[in-house]
């Protein structure tokens, strides 16, 4: 039954029968997947990076100086999962680009349009909040500045800063939120969220077609 | 018994009934399994070894940097000296224990900072951050003191450069 179930799941994931015109690498650019495959790379190098990065105020900097002069190949992962991470918002960028010009947004498809800029929103998050964990300078001023922007929201504003940075204005208590964000939450939800946007896909009849 | 097998075209496959038999034969498809798998295989260990080192090394020794004894006693005492192998001045005084070194990127942004023999201090370039010779911040915008290294004994020669302690 598991095996079956297995199968089936497959089968969803990579259909035996494609639509021939869609095989044309023009036809999507494999936007989606790339982006995809980024996340996955972001996933294996962030869960080394774990290894060594330490969430608190005196010894986040130092923690990514170890990982970058110290540890062997510790640079090349470091740079991995940054320009991966770069990359992965540029895909998604032209990915939404790309479904727009098509518009592969209409039905059926408008609920799988509505999870892919969600997706977009969270994907910069998880950006952002990977670029605060380096604890720097330009990362302290950029929390400080994403936080007063966060509770100029009307009315949900300051209850949102506080979910998303901690109830302290600077300090660890914000850093290991934002940690957790990073490494924890959004990485949770965007890969809920993809399962669904890669399900609807076959479910609205495959990649949409071109214009 | 029967095998299917795939032409090498994308757009159509056919099925071919052939004898069960020893013979062997390769397709442009198979050839192609065979050397992903081999290309996949090389990539597989070849990053397996970097990812075990890196695992394998978050503490000990092996994040230390090594520098000859014959160099550190060519170096001026009481005035930084870079060595850029190990990414690190080093200020030479009486003694070896007493000696220090500091990393060589500015806290505040990571630039390479230089010292300025006139001001008896260093200076980073990119942002202006300046610090004592001890490392000490003496003005902004670096916020944090350079990473203070230690100076010890290794085997064959060796002076070790190590961001831990030396135990007495």
């Amino acid at each position: 039954m598991r095996r079956d179930s297995l199968a089936a799941f497959l089968e969803h994931i990579h259909p035996k029968l494609v639509p021939e015109i869609s095989t044309r690498l023009s036809f999507t650019f494999c936007l989606g997947g790339l982006a995809t495959a980024m996340f996955l790379v972001e996933i294996m190098t962030g869960a080394l990076l774990m290894l060594y990065y330490f969430p608190s105020i005196s010894n986040a900097y130092p923690s990514i100086q170890r990982v970058m002069y110290f540890a062997p190949y510790g640079f090349v992962f470091r740079n991995i999962h940054y320009w991966a991470g770069q990359a992965m918002v540029i895909l998604v960028l032209v990915h939404m680009v790309r479904v727009f010009l098509t518009q592969s947004y209409l039905p059926p498809r408008q609920l799988n349009w509505v999870i892919g800029v969600i997706l977009l929103g969270l994907v910069f998050i998880e950006d952002f909040t990977g670029y605060l964990l380096v604890w720097d300078e330009r990362a302290q001023w950029a929390s400080t500045i994403a936080r007063n922007l966060t509770e100029k929201i009307p009315y949900i504003g300051d209850g949102f800063a506080s979910i998303l940075f901690g109830p302290a204005r600077v300090g660890d208590l914000c850093l290991i939120r934002l940690y957790a964000w990073h490494v924890l939450f959004l990485p949770a939800v965007l890969a809920f969220l993809m399962s669904i946007h890669y399900w609807k896909v076959r479910k609205d009849g495959g990649i949409s077609r071109p214009l | 018994m029967m095998r299917r097998i795939f032409s090498g075209h994308n757009t159509c496959c056919r099925k071919i009934v052939m004898p069960d038999s020893s013979t062997e034969f390769h397709t442009k498809r198979s050839f192609l399994k065979y050397l992903m798998v081999f290309v996949s295989g090389f990539i597989g260990v070849f990053s397996s070894w970097g990812i075990a080192r890196f695992v394998f090394s978050g503490t000990g020794q092996k994040l230390d940097r090594t520098i000859s004894k014959e160099l550190f006693e060519s170096i001026n005492r009481e005035r930084p000296y870079f060595i850029p192998q190990v990414g690190a001045w080093v200020v030479k005084r009486q003694t070896l224990s007493e000696s220090e070194a500091l990393d060589d990127r500015c806290t505040h942004l990571g630039c390479r900072y230089k010292w300025n023999q006139d001001k008896d201090l260093f200076e980073c370039p990119c942002h202006g951050s300046e610090f004592d010779i001890q490392g000490q911040v003496f003005r902004g915008p670096a916020t944090r003191h350079l990473p203070r290294l230690y100076l010890t004994e290794a085997p064959s020669q060796m002076l070790r450069i190590s961001e831990h302690r030396p135990r007495k």
